[in-house]
């Protein structure tokens, strides 16, 4: 009995310690927020001054465009997740229900693009959006996204239609269901859960793609958060507190979705691939 | 009998799956396999970034620049390196954690939640935290030095601590997912064989060696191949921290590429160093089909 | 040894109480059966007396010693399980060996290389592989000591199972309904195995199943549990003949006791379908309530004659089964009024019948029985009077 206690108040301190260095940096964010000038330089204190915490929004009060970026990654987010989801319900579908030629094929080209370095393709990618005159616009931002991200969201979600017992299908079809019917009222809402997962991805990785938002993106305007957030790196003009402030309103929403979504991530994520 | 009836309820037209599937297959052709094609044909040219459309024929000229330069095997190994320590690191640190939060204690669920958060963070974040935390003068890292005794370290500005300062902030960003992943096979070792364990009289660590290590095995052989994959198409954080420093500390492969285009301008070397890239890419993955058969065999 | 005792146990599962009070002995080289329907608590109390589970309260003694806190190692027990539970990539000769091997490990055998070396020479020992073949040739396995539990079949993962029970010699058996998931045939043919195992090692086994044809069949004692608490303790036939309650009743036996209700006036019975008779040849049920039931078992019936006096049934299913038939009844109508008809039960008996009588659904017959042979329940509780 001593010995169980003794293991498991050594497991606690081990998971505490762990958990404070996943939390530090983050907590660093706010920290840093909150902190006013003269504290950061010569020794920044472990606990800001808790005066007022709203500060750390205070990027809203500065004349720093936070709105306009925000706004400019939530349209490519937006974009990318509905294109993606779009095509990925479809192919998804298709894949977890169906034999074809070539359905072999198709279910490796998915996961080998998940090995092509973006920046490899970037390169031609932004030759390929030049000559459409794709570039410096959210359109080709959204098309660059989705190309990258639809796979994961396919496999998504035909693991969450593969573990659709077909019985239900079929009774739907005898009911007289057209065969679109099928997809859209009975296959959609039984994989809503591992739907959300996908399109909390998608959301995001639209919303923090820098690679892209930097390359094809030259008119300031139009520049993402990311983009943004990134172009504080090297000068020395913008008050660490901003920064830090601008950085943490940019990462709100990723910590909120990913949290509350948590469980059914990682089970779209995993499933098919955690051998039982 | 069971997927010969499915096909025939569900699946009775030859023409329907076509459709289902043909919006993202032609979306990636587009979108992936084209520009893919087309970078394998401009690293065969000397294109340039401004105008790619003029750029000639030049053989394999870009290649050998590529090979003769020993900036290339630089990149490689600093691929490498990096790949190896951030696979190795997280893998290492994401199962730890998941063995720790697998059984039952108090505030597990704040714990879990807490170990969760670096993965949610976007890149970007992490980056502008992490060169404030190694920041030379006033960065916290250094407070933390200085007061353990080891004074003041350039993290982000010594070419000897550039690969080690973006290795930590990257297995930090990424071992959550493997502690998900892990947590998840852990949960579904098969209690029974726990009991047999015990009754055999099995000590913990025997258990775990008898009954969780192998159940695990597949999972991790899985999940490092793409962290694997994934460390080497990193680019947002080592060129947002270090630029490829300092002096080329941290220099990877993808991030030539980047800087080859879009610094350089010379699309065509960037294209054929992109397919070097991708043909590492390929032989990780063969390598780990390889071993996967022949642990099969066994 | 051991002769188990249980104090008064019981088990929650944080509120849920999942064990009632639990009492009662074991005795050495008992077979022992623990018998419920799905989720009445047997698998956990075997894994009590095993001690993969905590006891919350009351006491488990193995000769008088008493048994909760030491780990399952120290027990001295060996461990079935429904899923056989073998390590899937050992060989079956290692799964068998690895008690023995736990056995000898010390702590300092889990370093690198120690472990492995010390593995291989604790293995090689003439002694040990002597036992391991015995063990092997008992149990037919010695074909197969080199395969992957992947690569056998369900009989075979069973005796596998067995072996690696066996190996350690324990001085307590317990089994977690190994056979539930063999197919029919192999499961008689297991259940002789194991029934033979019993009779040559000479140990004390105890048996979880949901099977009440297992239980007869095997056990030397049962234990009949529901909802966590026990129904019945005896030896089969003293649950058989004398059923404490309306459960055990209708557990026991297939097809289980008939369960009339049936209203009383000193020696006259009167059943829901308004025949009465008269008791001639067994006792009452020592209650002062008009409302009993009265329980008997399909083949203590008889089947009358229709010009003899009996209950008049209408016969509902027949079932043939070559050497006997089940017949399947409803209690007709004696009185032709609406009042009793809407009273009238609609339920089954049975009444088991010679292979080769000739009757057919719609039948209509007389039924009859010997007081004695009828057991008496009261209507609320269900238990016996």
């Amino acid at each position: 009995m001593k010995k169980r206690f003794f293991s498991k108040s050594f497991r606690w301190v081990f998971v505490l310690l762990l958990s404070l260095f996943a939390v530090f940096p983050v907590y660093w964010m706010f920290n840093t927020s909150l902190t006013p000038v003269e504290g950061l330089f010569g020794g920044q204190n472990l606990i800001p001054p808790l005066g007022n915490i709203l500060d750390i929004f205070n990027v809203f009060s500065t004349d720093v465009p936070i709105w306009r970026w925000l706004k400019n990654s939530a349209i490519v987010a937006f974009g990318t997740t509905f294109s993606s989801l779009a095509m990925a319900i479809l192919a998804g579908y298709g894949l977890s229900r169906y034999r074809f030629y070539g359905k072999g094929v198709l279910g490796f080209a998915l996961f080998a693009t998940q090995m092509l370095p973006e920046a490899l393709l970037i390169v031609p990618m932004y030759a390929l959006f030049m000559s459409l005159g794709l570039l410096d616009g959210f359109l080709g931002l959204i098309l660059a996204n989705t190309a990258f991200v639809m796979p994961v969201a396919v496999w998504i979600v035909k693991s969450a239609m593969d573990s659709v017992p077909f019985e239900i299908e079929e009774a739907a079809r005898i009911d007289g269901t057209p065969r679109l019917g099928v997809l859209t009222q009975i296959m959609i809402p039984l994989a809503a859960p591992s739907i959300a997962a996908a399109s909390v991805i998608l959301f995001f990785d639209g919303w923090n793609d820098f690679l892209f938002a930097s390359t094809f993106i030259t008119t300031p305007e139009k520049w993402l958060a990311s983009v943004g957030l990134a172009s504080f790196i090297g000068e020395f003009v913008t008050p660490l507190a901003t920064v830090f402030s601008a950085a943490i309103v940019f990462t709100i929403p990723a910590i909120v979705f990913f949290l509350l979504m948590q469980k059914q991530i990682v089970s779209g994520l995993t499933s098919g691939s955690v051998k039982g | 009998m069971a997927k010969l009836k499915r096909e025939i309820i569900v699946g009775e037209s030859r023409i329907y799956p076509y459709f289902f599937v043909s919006f993202a297959t032609i979306y990636l052709i587009l979108f992936t396999s084209i520009p893919l094609l087309r970078g394998f044909w401009y690293s065969f040219t000397d294109s340039l970034l401004l105008n790619p459309r003029e750029g000639k024929l030049v053989g394999t000229k870009n290649y050998k620049e590529l090979l003769d330069n020993p900036e290339f095997y630089n990149s490689l190994s600093k691929t490498i390196i990096y790949a190896t320590l951030v696979v190795i690191g997280s893998v290492a640190l994401g199962t730890i954690a998941a063995i720790a939060i697998n059984e039952k204690l108090p505030g597990r669920a704040l714990f879990r939640s807490l170990l969760t958060l670096p993965w949610a963070i976007p890149g970007v974040s992490v980056v502008l935290v992490f060169i404030w935390i190694y920041n030379y003068d006033s960065g916290v890292a250094n407070q933390f030095s200085s007061g353990l005794g080891f004074g003041q370290k350039g993290w982000l500005i010594d070419p000897s601590l550039g690969m080690f300062s973006v290795t930590l902030a990257s297995i930090w960003k990424v071992f959550p997912f493997i502690m998900l992943v892990v947590l998840a096979a852990l949960q579904s070792v098969p209690e029974e064989l726990r009991e047999a364990a015990r009754v055999d009289g099995a000590d913990r660590l025997n258990i775990f060696r008898t009954v969780v290590l192998p159940h695990l095995i597949p999972t991790l052989r899985i999940v490092s191949l793409l962290m694997t994959i994934w460390s080497i198409r990193r680019f947002e954080i080592i060129y947002l921290l270090t630029g490829g420093g300092p002096s080329g500390a941290t220099n990877n492969i993808v991030i030539n590429v980047y800087k080859l285009a879009f610094e350089n301008s010379e699309l065509g070397k960037a294209a054929a160093l992109g397919i070097l890239g991708l043909l590492l890419s390929i032989t990780v993955t063969l390598i780990y089909f390889f071993i996967d058969k022949r642990q099969e065999k066994n | 040894m051991p002769k188990i005792v249980f104090d008064k146990v019981n088990k929650y599962f944080g509120d849920v109480h999942v064990i009632k009070d639990f009492t009662g002995e074991i005795d050495d080289k008992e077979f022992l059966v623990l018998l419920g329907p799905s989720g009445c608590g047997k698998s956990t109390m075997l894994r009590m007396i095993a001690g993969l589970i905590d006891v919350t309260e009351g006491s488990i003694y193995f000769d008088d010693e008493l048994m909760n806190d030491i780990e399952p190692k120290k027990r001295n027990v060996a461990f079935v399980f429904q899923s056989y539970a073998l390590y899937p990539h050992l060989t079956v000769k290692a799964n068998i060996a690895y008690p023995l091997l736990m056995d000898q490990f010390r702590w300092w055998w889990h370093l690198p290389f120690i472990g492995n070396l010390k593995r291989r020479i604790y293995l090689r020992r003439p002694e040990v592989l002597k036992r391991i073949e015995e063990i092997a040739e008992t149990m037919e396995l010695t074909q197969l000591l080199n395969r992957r539990p992947k690569t056998l079949s369900g009989g075979q993962r069973q005796r596998v199972a067995l072996a690696r029970a066996l190996v350690r010699n324990p001085s307590l058996y317990l089994l977690d309904e190994p056979l539930s998931n063999l197919d029919a045939k192999l499961r008689a043919h297991m259940r002789v195995e194991i029934s033979n195992l019993y009779s040559r090692v000479q140990k004390t086994f105890i048996y979880v199943t949901h099977d009440q044809i297992e239980a007869m069949t095997m056990g030397t004692k049962i234990v009949l549990m529901d909802k966590g608490e026990i129904q019945q303790q005896g030896t089969p036939q003293e649950i058989y003949n004398n059923p404490a309650n309306v459960f055990v009743a209708s557990f026991i036996g297939s097809p289980p006791m008939n369960l009339l209700n049936v209203e009383i006036n000193q020696s006259r019975i009167t059943f829901s379908n308004g025949f009465s008779l008269e008791n001639s040849n067994g006792a009452m049920p020592d209650t002062d309530k008009d409302k009993v039931i009265l329980g008997i078992r399909p083949e203590k019936l008889i089947k009358l004659r229709d010009s003899e006096v009996g209950i008049p049934v209408t016969v509902k299913i027949v079932e043939r089964l070559g050497s006997e038939s089940l017949v399947a009844f409803e209690l007709k109508n004696a009185m032709k009024d609406s009042s009793a008809s809407e009273s009238s039960e609609k339920r089954l008996f049975f009444i088991k019948l010679g292979g080769d009588e000739s009757i057919n659904i719609g039948d209509e017959l007389k039924i009859g029985f010997n007081f004695a042979n009828v057991r008496w329940f009261d209507v609320q509780k269900g238990n016996r009077i």
